[in-house]
């Protein structure tokens, strides 16, 4: 176990190098560095203007440049934000706590309904209740989850006023609309691994062993079932709460939240490459770094996964 | 599927031994009635966005302002009301579909060609190339699609063009993991050794035995990742990072009606549904010929 564990944290060592590489690279490339932005419409030498490139470090090649980025990085450095002068990591933490909460209420949100509706659907294989729960869970993968949050707004902040449409106060109310936003994006694919899910434990003979010993189907669904389906099911619950700290741009823009992704946006527009290059960084780290956490923890609850790294790693002693 | 239709399946493919294989997939994709819908509205989306400029002029009915006729609210003449700058949405709407399609298309198309042909060395030489190629896969699979769009698009500067190379970029992976697991179990078949046997070469072998036989699950993946291109497209329109105004993009049109969204909801209303009818229909195809293409998998 303790070493499935730790190869799977070394596993991440290349992909997390590798990641911080590419968007380095791709950030480096970006039009505008911080010296032109100094620069603006003073003019200076060109004894000046390499005098800052030297200052910035901007006169080193990339991968030493990246080295030092990373080294940095490994002590919470993330560099200065162009656009405000504060540092990025500063930026980051005051913002994450927002982001987080909504990744929790959109998570929940799409737990409590794709999973009835995956077993019932399940249960009900082909039948008009699973056609329709099929059918709505499409539906809900092809709705722009920007667009559902603008019509949500409209629905039920301007016309009957119930929901703030903008800002985190720190209340339910305001969590309520994005959280139902992505939640609902969340809940279709969720749904669908459900289904899929208990459809493969559905027919299994120990499900009929413990229909035989007289179990109501009620247990025989919610509990057996349910319980060896569980593992792909957590799965994607965990990706989606990984994707959903990193990357909910989109819905905080749409509803002013004031989380990480709308950070990244604004300062996309701003031109911050700094904040840019660092919370992309981090985002992708955190998610990667949340994968892995659900991995091993099923790995940890799971005595058949468990079974599996005891039986490997016995073999390898030999 | 209930189990009275099975049965009668099997006993019409007996029946129909002799059929081509296409034939017998179309006769199953037939009888999946949202697939139809799905397939027919795709076609008419195509057939709009193919015949737009001859439908539309661009110049006068797309692109010119009439400020005579600005935010007007959906009527008979104007079916979804007019913008800030009095142009028709109905027919910007329209209009849109020739970018969101094209985007859509050209970047799972380069996913397609880079992923299929990286997917197909990895899964068929194997080896030191094949963990190469995997590891970038895992590398790149691991940003955030959205994320990677719009780190690729600030980096190259905002274009349509760049649109495309950005979601393009994005779907490489999937690609790659679906084509190289494809191969990977046809590979070891018999025919492939038969080939091997009588000689053939490394492509004929390739292109004639494996990659016909992978086929069924990268073509459910092109229509999906089409559907998922055309949101991820349209998202950064939105963000202002995709497809620049004043040409009509759904997203962009989303984006320009949101300004004005305590007053003209319709603005954004109506970009919008154009983009779920079709990513609705998209999904409802790909869903449809997975279902047709491999009758094993139907769960």
């Amino acid at each position: 176990m303790w070493r499935y564990c730790l190869r799977r944290i070394l596993q991440l060592i290349p992909i997390i190098i590798g990641v911080s590489f590419l968007i380095y690279f791709l950030m480096d490339i970006a039009p505008g560095d911080i010296v032109l932005l100094k620069m603006g419409d003073n003019n200076m030498t060109a004894e000046q203007i390499e005098a800052l490139y030297e200052q910035y470090g901007l006169n080193q090649p990339l991968p030493v440049r990246y080295l030092k980025y990373m080294g940095r990085l490994l002590q919470g450095d993330l560099g200065i934000s162009q656009a405000t002068g504060e540092p990025v990591m500063d930026m980051f933490m005051a913002r994450i706590g927002s982001t987080a909460r909504l990744a929790i209420a959109s998570v929940l949100v799409s737990i409590i309904i794709s999973i009835p509706l995956g077993i019932i659907s399940a249960v009900h294989d082909g039948t008009v209740i699973d056609n329709v729960a099929s059918f709505g869970t499409l539906l809900g993968l092809s709705i722009p989850n920007f667009w559902l949050g603008l019509v949500l707004i409209i629905v039920f902040s301007l016309k009957l006023g119930w929901l703030p449409s903008n800002g985190d106060d720190g209340t339910i109310k305001s969590l309520i609309l994005p959280a139902i936003t992505i939640g609902t994006s969340l809940t279709a694919a969720l749904g669908r691994t459900t289904r899929s899910s208990m459809l493969d434990v559905i027919h299994q003979d120990y499900l009929r062993t413990v229909r035989a010993k007289g179990a109501s189907e009620k247990i025989v669904i919610w509990k057996h079932a349910l319980k060896n389906a569980m593992i792909p099911i957590l799965t994607v619950a965990g990706e989606q709460f990984a994707g959903v700290l990193g990357g909910s741009a989109l819905t905080e823009t749409v509803f002013a939240w004031p989380g990480t992704g709308r950070l990244l946006i604004d300062s996309i527009n701003g031109r911050d490459v700094t904040t840019v290059t660092g919370l992309l960084i981090l985002k992708t780290l955190i998610g990667s770094v949340i994968i892995l956490i659900v991995d091993l923890l099923y790995a940890a609850v799971d005595p058949r996964v468990r079974a599996r790294f005891a039986n490997s790693g016995r073999r390898k002693k030999k | 599927m209930n189990q009275n239709t099975v049965s009668s399946s099997e006993s019409v493919t007996k029946k129909y031994k002799k059929r081509s294989q296409f034939a017998e997939i179309w006769r199953r994709f037939k009888q999946n009635k949202g697939a139809m819908v799905g397939l027919f509205v795709v076609f008419v989306i195509i057939f709009i966005a193919v015949f737009a400029d001859v439908l539309f002029d661009y110049d006068t009915q797309v692109t010119a302002m009439d400020i005579a006729n600005r935010m007007k609210e959906p009527c008979m003449e104007h079916l979804f009301g007019t913008d800030e700058m009095g142009r028709d949405i109905f027919i910007r709407v329209l209009y849109g579909s020739r970018a969101s399609l094209s985007v859509g298309a050209m970047a799972t198309l380069i996913g397609l060609i880079v992923g299929m042909t990286l997917g197909c060395i990895a899964g068929y030489f194997g080896g030191a190339i094949e963990d190469v190629i995997m590891r970038a896969t895992d590398i790149c699979g691991s940003i955030p699609h959205i994320l990677m769009g719009i780190a690729i698009v600030s980096a190259l500067g905002v274009s349509t063009m760049n649109l495309i190379l950005a979601l393009g970029f994005t779907s490489i992976s999937s690609f790659v993991r679906i084509t190289r697991a494809a191969v990977l179990t046809v590979r070891n078949q018999e025919y492939v050794e038969a080939g091997r046997a009588i000689g053939q070469s490394e492509a004929k072998i390739i292109f004639s035995h494996i990659l016909p036989n992978c086929l069924s699950p990268i073509i459910v993946q092109v229509t999906l990742r089409i559907a998922s291109a055309i949101v991820a497209a349209s998202s950064l329109s939105f963000l202002g990072l995709g497809v620049k105004p004043p040409s009509p993009e759904w997203g962009a049109l989303l984006s320009a009606g949101r300004t004005y969204v305590r007053t003209k909801p319709y603005m954004t209303l109506f970009p919008g549904l154009a983009i779920m009818v079709t990513v609705l229909a998209f999904n409802l195809v790909g869903d449809g010929l997975r279902d047709a293409l491999d009758p094993k998998l139907r769960k």
